[in-house]
């Protein structure tokens, strides 16, 4: 906590001569109705980013003050203070280095990447980002869009630490590159990927996972392909293989591993969304799991009420019973969540 | 054949009226819009009904690549970046500190959700090397005596953001002060008009440009250009995506 309070502070005396600060407040109500009662949870976020930016170098920060009450104060207790981003970026003739806590963003952006770091996806929003990591980024521009990212995330002891290098490029009209990274003593992930138009924007991502004796390995990769027709209407389908997971729901192991996103070995992803206007549209995602035919079904709607004010309804239905991974038993039948959002 | 006649007397006479052709006023059209380089920021305002949104942004272009940069300024969306190099497009989402490939299909999206798409904010093409033009009558547009001219896209031609305009171009500085667009259906797709005209070196520029969608209903969106500078010297490295992460 006094950890905490002295970030608050450090974040604070920087706000006062920051060139720019803004602010998201949100709040979400979570319902699940499942073994014939309604649960229902708040969580109110409260965040602060603020920048400080000059030609020669940027000053970023990006902190969080959840509430919690209900359903998930009982899962995550009363509130919750994160760090989510603090880093320094400064711009050389020998490339770009970011030092603090910060993304490093490796592979293509989006769910089931097989080279994120950790392995984490938000069922009530699938694009909100995630938790930074202490590291020490090195970017090198080799071209207008190619370019070698480096970084290192140092542990207490130095070869416990991870590292890892990325190698991209811009070729016909499609992004790609190459990834060898070492997660952690033991862990290290090597593979392409790539994202480009042809007739559509397709997608591919391939990795290697092995030891440190290269004993132990799996694949882990996705291919998938978007699309907007008439300018409106976005469509998005994913499939996401691991090899380490299981292959009948019998072996699922019941627990979190840290190099998959869910227990089984198949997934298909499917994202869609209709944009009326830019006050209006309506989305609709759902996680298919392919080895028990369990999915989770997603649909929903957003308003925009006024300039920074937002608000979003969306319901989830689950399909799978019984030992199933999106079983009833585990998430409820159905549930939902109102989400209001204010930016400023 | 006394109808044939009176045609052909009528298309003499109209020849002769239109002292200039439809190429030079195109050309001259040409001349205030397209520059090697632009350095551009302004405020687009979109009100569809009651509601109205308001977003900031700055950015540079480059019309030889048909190239540009753009920044959101405005509280809510501060920091996301766009960059387009010839028909790929890349955005930058501060939230995610990364950067996505978006789909080419994305372009003709109204950018933001406006009525402009990003193809709209990214005309610098030449007219004349796409389209073929024609004078179809000279009208009065609020106080300007215009030209009122039609363009068609050139046969063969298919990289053109939309197939026939009708445009009204100021007699005096050659400003297009209102031009409506069509799909090669003969669909009218949008409408736009200008105003406040501005001298910024040799060229007429209208910093203000109103445009409807016409496949949405009470939407219309306004963008003010607060700053807008022609062969402007471009910062080193600009439109790359060294730049677009910064």
């Amino acid at each position: 906590m006094r950890r905490a309070l002295f970030t608050a502070a450090v974040l604070f005396a920087a706000a006062v001569s920051a060139s720019g600060m803004t602010g998201v407040f949100r709040d979400d109500y979570i319902f699940t109705y499942g073994g014939n009662k309604v649960y229902s949870s708040n969580i109110l976020e409260n965040r602060i980013n603020i920048e400080h930016r000059t030609e020669a170098w940027k000053f970023f920060g990006d902190l969080r003050l959840l509430l919690y009450s209900g359903l998930a104060e009982e899962a995550a207790g009363e509130s919750d203070f994160r760090l989510m981003r603090c880093f320094i970026r400064y711009y050389s003739r020998i490339g770009t280095f970011t030092i603090g806590r910060t993304y490093v963003a490796l592979g293509n952006f989006g769910v089931f990447n097989p080279f994120e770091r950790d392995k984490e996806i938000s069922m009530s929003d699938i694009s909100y980002d995630r938790s930074g990591a202490d590291a020490f980024v090195w970017d090198i521009a080799l071209g207008e869009l190619s370019g070698i990212r480096s970084y290192i995330a140092p542990n207490a002891e130095f070869d416990e630490s991870s590292a890892g290098v990325q190698i991209f490029g811009n070729m016909l009209r499609f992004d790609a590159g190459a990834v060898i990274n070492r997660l952690a003593p033991g862990r290290n992930v090597a593979g392409i990927f790539f994202k480009g138009d042809l007739l559509t924007n397709i997608s591919g991502s391939f990795a290697y996972h092995f030891n440190d004796g290269a004993t132990e390995n799996f694949f882990e990769g996705n291919v998938g392909f978007e699309h907007f027709f008439s300018a409106k209407f976005f469509v998005q389908a994913l499939y996401y293989y691991n090899e380490s997971g299981a292959n009948a729901v019998a072996d699922y192991s019941g627990e979190a591993a840290t190099d998959r996103y869910f227990q089984a070995r198949h997934y298909l992803f499917f994202n869609t969304n209709f944009i009326f206007d830019e006050f209006f549209s309506a989305f609709f995602y759902a996680f298919g799991n392919l080895v028990d035919s369990s999915a989770i079904l997603t649909p929903g709607a957003k308003w925009t009420l006024n300039n920074g004010l937002d608000l979003t309804f969306q319901v989830y239905g689950i399909t799978g019973t019984g030992e199933d991974e999106f079983s009833m038993a585990e998430f409820g039948k159905f549930g939902g969540m109102i989400r209001f959002e204010a930016k400023f | 054949m006394k109808r044939t006649t009176v045609t052909l007397m009528c298309l003499i006479l109209f020849a002769n009226i239109f002292a200039i052709t439809a190429d030079e006023i195109i050309r001259r059209l040409d001349e205030n819009n397209v520059g090697v380089t632009q350095e551009y920021g302004g405020v687009m305002t979109i009100v569809k009904g009651q509601r109205t949104l308001v977003k900031e942004f700055k950015g540079y272009a480059e019309s030889n690549e048909e190239t540009f940069f753009m920044e959101f300024t405005n509280p809510e969306d501060r920091g996301v970046k766009y960059l387009k190099r010839s028909d790929e497009l890349w955005i930058y989402f501060p939230d995610a500190d990364d950067v996505m490939k978006i789909a080419g299909s994305m372009l003709k999206q109204g950018m933001m959700g406006s009525d402009l798409s990003y193809e709209d904010m990214v005309r610098m093409e030449e007219l004349n090397k796409k389209y073929d033009s024609s004078i179809l009558a000279e009208e009065k547009f609020g106080e300007s005596e215009c030209y009122k001219v039609e363009i068609k896209a050139k046969e063969g031609v298919k990289d053109v953001t939309y197939y026939r305009e009708i445009i009204w171009v100021d007699k005096g500085n050659f400003v297009m002060r209102k031009a409506e667009l069509y799909a090669k259906s003969g669909r009218l797709l949008k409408t736009m008009e200008t105003e406040n005209v501005k001298k910024i070196g040799e060229r007429f520029v209208p910093t203000k440009i109103v445009i409807k969608d016409m496949k949405r209903k009470d939407s219309v969106t306004t963008m003010e250009f607060t700053r807008i500078e022609f062969d402007v010297k471009v910062p080193e490295g600009v439109f790359t995506m060294e730049y677009l992460q910064r």
